[in-house]
């Protein structure tokens, strides 16, 4: 792989974790209201994730 | 000294220039309380990060990488699992579809963390992109999890933590990629540490939404559910491939049992017509909570 091709590489692994990084603030920009389902599984989410990521970590 | 900031953290049009002299100072001043609030909640971080960072460092340097490319990946990357990868994408032939499926897959994780923030992030004025740029595993638990007292500046807050557990990993790739090859000190099992942070969140979390073991059902069907979906898809997916499937699984759960845990007790206290203030509490998931315990917050 070139120096180029390398850049590219990285370029586009940059864009793909920053779209799923920003994705859900685009859907739900600041003048949106956020649906209940969003907010119910966002809450719930929090209660999760620490579990999930002992098993992970 | 009285704030001239409004709720949203935007400054008021000066009224004049003492005012707003003595407004940049309090903000100054802002920002060095919560720095000094957020510093000892990424301590954990830090040693996670700096560790894991070097032996990335290192594998990227001992692969032929020079020793700058760590610390540019780990700047504008920012996702451990996915630098890890890229060590044996750029060793393969030139595939950027590929590699951009693959960290679309790696990021899938940040849709949730995204779901979950996006009432904590709003009125955040010009820290907010860097702060979802920045969101990571770790720094979403520390964000998400503390307990920010009345007199400190949330925004900055979550600014400082973001920005600190950055800099730590982007410090210990630096290391590795740079001084690799002279550690010779085995760094084995120190990134434990992390995991150690997340069972201590879990555990607070757990003491919170109860301690009695006849309503433990009721209390951490939450928790339970978590663990029981990871379990399960970690058996049936194995330790490489459960995380996106448990993901899927859990929130699926969530869906289907959205009403019976409702009527166990779990509900939206607040109407979404609130005002400014309560609405904001509600949506980053303060107005929720399991009534039978008031507010759950960390």
């Amino acid at each position: 792989m070139s120096i180029i091709q390398m850049f590219i590489t990285i370029a586009v692994v940059v864009l793909g974790t920053v779209l799923t990084r920003f994705l859900p603030y685009m859907v739900f920009t600041e003048g949106r209201e956020i649906p209940m389902t969003v907010k119910y599984l966002g809450k719930f989410w929090r209660l999760l994730y620490s579990v999930f990521w002992s098993f992970i970590a | 000294m009285k704030s001239n900031r409004t709720s949203d953290g935007t400054e008021r049009a000066g009224e004049s220039g003492r005012t707003a002299v003595i407004s940049g100072q309090d903000d100054k001043r802002g920002a060095l309380r919560a720095m000094k609030t957020a510093f000892p909640k990424t301590i954990p971080v830090m040693t996670g990060y700096i560790f894991l960072g070097i032996t990335y460092g290192m594998l990227m340097a001992t692969s032929g990488f020079p020793g700058w490319l760590p610390a540019l990946t780990a700047l504008i990357i920012y996702t451990g699992s996915m630098e890890f990868l890229m060590v044996s994408i750029l060793l393969s032939s030139f595939n950027p579809l590929s590699a951009f499926a693959t960290a679309v897959m790696v990021g899938a994780r940040h849709l949730f963390y995204g779901i979950s923030m996006l009432g904590k992030y709003r009125n955040m004025g010009w820290k907010k992109f860097y702060l979802i740029y920045t969101t990571s595993d770790e720094t979403f638990s520390v964000n998400y999890s503390a307990d920010i007292p009345d007199y400190v500046d949330r925004s900055w807050f979550y600014f400082w933590v973001s920005l600190l557990d950055q800099m730590y990993w982007v410090a210990g790739s630096a290391a590795g990629g740079f001084f690799g090859s002279l550690i010779t000190i085995n760094l084995d099992g120190l990134d434990f540490v992390m995991t150690a942070m997340f069972a201590v969140i879990f555990l607070q979390q757990w003491m919170q939404d109860g301690t009695k073991l006849r309503s433990l059902f009721r209390d951490h069907i939450c928790e339970l559910t978590g663990i029981a979906g990871s379990v399960l898809c970690l058996v049936i997916f194995g330790p490489d491939h459960f995380m996106i499937p448990s993901m899927i699984v859990i929130l699926a759960v969530l869906l289907i049992f959205r009403k019976p845990m409702e009527k166990a007790g779990y509900t939206l206290e607040h109407d979404t017509s609130a005002s400014d203030h309560s609405e904001n509490a509600e949506i980053s998931g303060e107005g929720l909570s399991n009534n039978g315990n008031g507010g759950d917050d960390i």
